[in-house]
């Protein structure tokens, strides 16, 4: 076996040459074919012996696979075991440290010539698998929806039941996505709401819509793009008022602990704006009269700890009593924008902790800095109709002068409608159904804008909306002749609009636009090069951008646990939310710039630049970043930032809020940027570390996790997880670099890997998953393909994953070519038949 | 007031616009009234509610003197005395769970021994609110109500290393899954009366109206479309056709209920800023929902646990939580009690209006049970002995009104629980760390 493994390398680098420069990439079958046909058994049931059958034998069956006797001449007959050989051979994880492993080549030769024999198979017969028949949409696709339709810039998402996500899946899986009760009641009631908004009536009676702050954002610099310069803190919302009419918009200023308004020690100014115009200014502070409280709660109970009535009535009361304006504003979407006049403090100079903890103690209730704690809205008051808003217009494509005209425009305007929101041609019936709801809501609202809003209340529950239901073609239902079933029986081409639909729920999390739905009803998206076209004009619109960002990005990457993370605040005291949100603001800015510019998905990972503002930039030592907005600088040292490893959004997110965790941050990389996730912990185990006992310094981390290293039946798994989260060491709890850990000793940032070679820091991290080209572009492709699709990857999956990463090389693996090659792929356009899948 | 109406549904009304092919169980509203009317006087209707107040009592001002049906009411109970007859103030109960105000309102209707270790561990206990609202939920629209006066503001640790969640709830669905308690008077409104904006009957059956005819011609394509799908692709839409069902069964009912003459009130806006605006428009709210019998389970908080609330109006300017740290100074264990009496008078006002208002063969009060109390005793050491309790109510008849009860053996707060869903027609072996009954019926005294 000694001299064969390197020929055998030369042999297989050789197919690889021949398939990367054989690659179309144009018809749906992919055409590349891995390499002429070399019969590898020989080669693969030796090293099976050697190194598999000890434990994997046909009497042991560990872990329920068996290696002893398998036909290793043909790897596509027994695909699904073969695959999970693979993905151990990819990831080097067997066999387990301690036992004889064979060398790097072998792996290598191995994986690849499995692959290779498993993809021509493939390519000759593509299972494109069965994707549920009926798949509800989503509620960030619902409110998508409503938003094209309407022109509507509502969040309705907080009035829908959340979505289920099964493990490690994502939130628009078919089968996962259910229909209760619960959301048919909200569809009602949500369809009611936006309707109305939309059309422009209004609503039974004033609401008022409250706005809050978090507690923990600091409100010392201009906090957002819509205030001017010049302004200090508060917020703004961009807020549709529903019709035209009176307003009041109210203003209360953040509390702390004992409900005391904070600041109020002295005068500041409070403006009050409308779509940038200063309404109203107000002086806020410096009128709290007789003795103050005590300046801080000892709570040692001696009377008069509190101040005398006056002040106090002022204090948790008075002042902010008359912070609101009443307003006559015009319906449509508005920027209400809240904020103090730009006066700074002049720091100490002596250093102080931040006291900050769940609340806000009493130390900062005078002197320091008044901040805006909430914003309502509350109206209609003197309420006329909606004249001229976005989404009248995008509605009323027509208005009828007549009585006579109102049901040819009312057939106009909602069968428009219709065919948008079922994403087919209206038909006659969808028309019939509603027209007669027109007519009721005519009828019963009186106006000719009640009907149609009682018609477009129907269409939203209807379940040509809420559903994308795939349909078997009727000839496959039917049961054919022996030969017409034969050409259908493994699998059939979905319809062009279920194309375009799956297309756009894809790249937009929405439904099709016109131009899109236009090229479905003219049967062109068959047609691969229009295909083409049309996906690279959805990925230029910035919804691509927004909705790749923020909804597969973040649940591929687990970023919707941000907002969830808390920080002990006794050991990291300048800790606030305000870096919370930067955190998220720079993983946003950096995912949709490498998507914006069409960059190599490996750029996530060697970018030398990312995007900081002036308390980012603070946190993670870059000198000379002042402001709150963010931008985007070079990095100078990528062995301490650079790519998504680098980001404080990851590096929180992974970590508990008094340490790091070198474990969740090992899962985390090999679930996420590896692609070989772990198997869960055997039930039972206690994985709460004890507390390191007061007094003396704590041990290491590493000192911590010894029995994951000591112990068998720890260190099967954790010898895989941990060395990859000790590379990360010198990045503490909430991603600030540093040199020594709460030991007292200098961080060692290595990890000894399986293989026997050591990961180092960052840098060696990164190394680490480009050293394969192809490993990480893997895990990414096989990530958005199971958010394209909508269901789980199985084992028949995975050559079209590899096909399409081969097929991207050429491209340098940017995303464009890794979303055309999922579109191309049999798995996007096709569906296995009932026939095929029993 | 009566929820039965000579008027039962039709078959016919729900079916139109439904293939044949699906078979609907079989609801109440179909009964005749009549049996329904026998069925009652038999097993008389029970409402259950809980008015907690936080941050535990100045005992010293609230234990009754004496004991048995011959007991002095203390300066915080005095307001209750027009109920005396309807009053048990029970002494001596222990708590299930004491961990400084996570245990007091996290186990005090979940009798759980023990919540999470940590802050991110959210663990307790079904609570016994929610035993009832399973129980009562096929005859009310709204299988119970979890209402507060403050916003869930806070995230992270609120109380000792534990997560806020213990102090924002006192109802738990499952051990695991603590309930959200609405603040929002307009929520609360939309949940009873709909999104029509007011209680006017007219527009709710309007509203009714449009959203069954909604419904009917849903149902109609549903039909068509499970007709294309194979029978293994049809498990969703059968979903959704069940959805619409249970939707519609809830419209059945609420169109019972619709006629009714109900005060009139508008959908409030919003949260008012004042306190006893607020409160009152909870109130009103609960009272109503009552009434029409909208729902039987009621569980309210007056202020979460640590709440920092001031009481200005009666004098008392200091937030409320840094008072009950009063360090065990007379004045000012004196000073928070009037809070305390506070509390109790707002209680016994809407008391007042549970027993001015008409349920059937009595009043509203006559027909409840009314658990009123707290979680801590002494709150400057977060005491949980002797908790102070007091059962309201005439429990439909099964509880015995006008007397004080002292349990010398400190039996747990969850043997109290246990026995109420006696009282309460529901009866369960054991709720959270629940060791048996308690005797409250026969106690020293009588």
């Amino acid at each position: 076996m000694k001299g064969r493994p390197t020929v055998f390398a030369l042999v297989t680098c050789g197919w690889m040459a021949v398939a990367w420069s054989s690659v179309q990439s144009q018809t749906q079958a992919p055409q590349t074919a891995p390499g002429p046909v070399r019969s590898s058994s020989p080669d693969i049931k030796p090293v099976l012996d050697k190194y598999c059958i000890t434990c994997h034998s046909q009497r042991l069956k560990t872990a329920g696979v068996v290696l002893e006797g398998v036909d290793a001449a043909n790897p596509a007959a027994g695909a699904e075991l073969w695959e999970r050989v693979i993905t151990r051979l990819r990831a080097r994880s067997m066999p387990p440290a301690g036992m004889p492993r064979p060398d790097e080549a072998t792996y290598h030769a191995m994986a690849t010539s499995l692959e290779a024999a498993i993809d021509r198979a493939w390519a000759a017969n593509p299972n494109p698998g069965r994707i549920g028949a009926v798949h509800r949409l989503n509620r960030v696709e619902y409110n998508n929806a409503i938003r094209d339709l309407f022109a509507l810039d509502v969040d309705v998402t907080t009035e829908l039941p959340g979505d289920e996500t099964a493990d490690g899946s994502f939130d628009n899986f078919a089968d996962v996505l259910s229909i209760s009760t619960a959301h048919l009641e909200r569809y009602l009631s949500v369809g009611r709401q936006v309707t109305r908004l939309a059309v422009g009536l209004p609503p039974a009676v004033p609401a008022v819509d409250r706005f809050e702050i978090p507690l923990h954002v600091v409100q010392e610099d201009l906090q957002s793009e819509d205030l001017p310069f010049g302004s200090r803190g508060g917020m703004a919302i961009r807020y549709d008022f529903p019709v035209d009419g009176e307003y009041v918009i109210k203003v209360r200023l953040r509390r702390q602990y004992q409900d005391y308004v904070m600041g109020m020690g002295w005068p500041q100014q409070l403006d009050v704006r409308l779509d940038g115009a200063l309404i109203k200014r107000f002086t806020v502070g410096g009128e709290g009269k007789g003795r103050p409280a005590a300046a801080s709660y000892a709570g040692d109970g001696e009377p008069g700890f509190a101040g005398d009535d006056e002040w106090e009535k002022y204090m948790q009361f008075g002042a902010d009593a008359g912070l609101e304006v009443r307003i006559p504003v015009k319906a449509g979407p508005r920027l209400v924008g809240v904020s103090f006049v730009r006066q700074m403090w002049e720091p100490e100079g002596l250093p102080q902790p931040l006291q900050r903890g769940r609340v806000l103690t009493n130390d900062q209730i005078y002197m320091g800095y008044a901040s805006v704690g909430a914003l309502s809205i509350a109206g209609p008051y003197a309420a006329a109709g909606a004249k001229d808003t976005p989404s009248r217009r995008a509605i009323f494509v027509c208005e009828p002068r007549r009585a006579v005209d109102e049901r040819g425009c009312a057939a106009k305007i909602l069968t428009r409608i219709a065919r948008l929101a079922y994403r087919r041609p209206a038909t006659a019936a969808d028309e019939q159904t509603l027209i007669t709801f027109f007519a009721t809501g005519r009828r019963e609202g009186g106006s000719f804008d009640a009907g149609i809003q009682f018609a477009l209340e129907r269409l939203l529950v209807d379940p040509d909306f809420l559903l994308r239901v795939h349909r078997d073609p009727p000839s496959l239902q039917a049961g054919l002749g022996a030969s017409a079933r034969q050409a259908q029986r493994d699998a059939y081409r979905l319809s062009d609009l279920e194309l375009a639909s799956r297309l756009s729920f894809f790249l937009w999390n929405s439904i099709p636009d016109d131009r899109l739905l236009a090229a479905a009803e003219r049967g062109q998206l068959s047609n691969q090069a229009v295909l083409e076209q049309q996906v690279r004009r959805m990925l230029a619109d910035p919804r691509a951008t927004r909705a790749l960002v923020d909804n597969f990005a973040a649940q591929w990457l687990n970023l919707r646990r941000l907002r969830e993370v808390v920080v002990d605040p006794n050991l990291y005291d300048d800790f606030d939310d305000s870096l919370l949100q930067a955190f998220g603001e720079e993983t946003r800015l950096f995912l949709g710039s490498t998507l914006s510019e069409d960059r190599s998905v490996l750029d996530l990972l060697r970018a030398n630049y990312t995007f900081v503002n002036e308390r980012l930039a603070r946190h993670y030592g870059i000198p000379g970043i002042y402001g709150s907005r963010f931008r985007r600088v070079t990095l100078t040292n990528l062995d301490q930032r650079g790519g998504l490893l680098g980001n404080g959004s990851i590096l929180a997110t992974t970590s508990y809020p008094n340490r790091t965790s070198p474990v969740l941050r090992g899962k985390w990389l090999l679930d996420n940027m590896f692609g070989t996730p772990p198997p869960p912990p055997p039930p039972g185990v206690n994985t709460t570390l004890e507390d390191p006992r007061g007094g003396a310094l704590p041990p290491t981390m590493r000192e911590r996790l010894a029995q994951h290293r000591t112990n068998a039946v720890c260190s099967t798994c954790h010898s895989a997880i941990d060395p990859l989260g000790f590379a990360l060491e010198n990045f503490d709890a909430i991603g600030g670099w540093r040199a020594t850990d709460e030991s007292g000793k200098p961080v060692d940032a290595s990890g000894g890997l399986v293989s026997g070679d050591t990961v180092r820091g960052l840098a060696g991290l990164r190394a680490l998953l480009l050293a394969e080209p192809e490993q990480f572009p893997r895990t990414v492709t096989a990530k958005l393909f199971a958010y394209a699709l909508g269901r789980r990857l199985e084992y028949y999956d995975r050559p079209a994953v590899r096909q399409i990463v081969r097929d991207a090389a050429a491209n340098d693996y940017r995303w464009s070519s890794l979303v055309i090659g999922i579109v191309k792929s049999p798995a996007f356009q096709m569906r296995a038949s009932q026939v095929a899948t029993n | 007031m009566s929820f039965l109406t000579a008027k039962a549904l039709p078959r016919r009304t729900i079916l139109r616009g439904l293939g044949a092919t699906i078979a609907l169980p079989f609801l109440d509203a179909m009964l005749p009234a009549a049996s329904l009317r026998a069925r009652a006087a038999a097993a008389p209707i029970h409402r259950f509610q809980t008015f907690y107040v936080p941050n535990g009592m100045a005992m010293e001002y609230w234990t009754p003197k004496g004991e048995g049906s011959a007991f002095e009411l203390s300066p915080i109970l005095e307001p209750l005395a027009p109920f005396r007859d309807q009053l048990q103030v029970l002494s001596g109960l222990k708590a299930n769970w004491n961990y400084i105000h996570a245990g007091a309102s996290g186990s005090f209707l979940t009798g759980t021994t023990r919540g999470g270790r940590t802050e991110v561990e959210i663990f307790a206990d079904v609570s016994m609110d929610q035993l009832l609202a399973r129980h009562f939920a096929s005859d009310t629209q709204v299988a119970s109500l979890e209402l507060a006066m403050d916003p869930p503001n806070n995230a992270g640790a609120c109380t000792g290393n534990l997560s806020c969640v213990y102090t924002h709830t006192l109802c738990w669905r499952s051990p695991t899954q603590p309930l959200p308690m609405e603040y929002n008077p307009r929520a609360v409104f939309e949940k009873l009366f709909g999104d029509t904006g007011s209680t006017e009957a007219a527009a709710r059956e309007k509203r009714l109206r449009e959203q069954k005819s909604i419904l009917d011609s849903v149902t109609e394509k549903l039909t068509a479309l499970r007709r294309q799908l194979g029978p293994e692709d049809q498990a969703k839409v059968s979903q959704y056709t069940e959805s619409v069902r249970d939707v519609e069964r809830r419209i059945a009912k609420a169109e019972q209920q619709a006629g009714l003459e109900l005060p009139s009130l508008d959908q409030p806006q919003g949260v008012p800023p004042v306190f006893e605006d607020h409160l009152a428009l909870m109130l009103d709210l609960q009272v109503l929902a009552l009434q029409s019998d909208l729902t039987r389970v009621i569980s309210f908080m007056i202020g979460k646990e640590q709440s920092a609330r001031p009481y200005p109006q009666i004098g008392v300017p200091e937030a409320h939580h840094p008072l009950s740290h009063h360090s065990n100074v007379p004045e000012l264990i004196e000073r928070m009690s009037k809070i305390n009496r506070y509390h109790v008078e707002l209680f016994s006002k809407y008391v007042a209006r549970l027993r001015a208002t008409h349920d059937g063969d009595g009043s509203l009060l006559d027909h409840m049970t009314i658990l009123y109390g707290a979680g801590i005793s002494n709150s400057n050491a977060h005491s949980g002995d002797n908790l102070p309790l007091a059962v309201v109510g005439g429990g439909a008849g099964k509880l015995k009104g006008g007397r004080h009860l002292i349990y010398k053996d400190k039996p747990p707060m969850a043997n109290l629980l246990v026995t109420l869903m006696d009282k309460l027609d529901v009866p369960i072996e054991r709720l959270g760390g629940s060791t048996g009954h308690l005797q409250i019926d026969t106690v020293s005294g009588l």
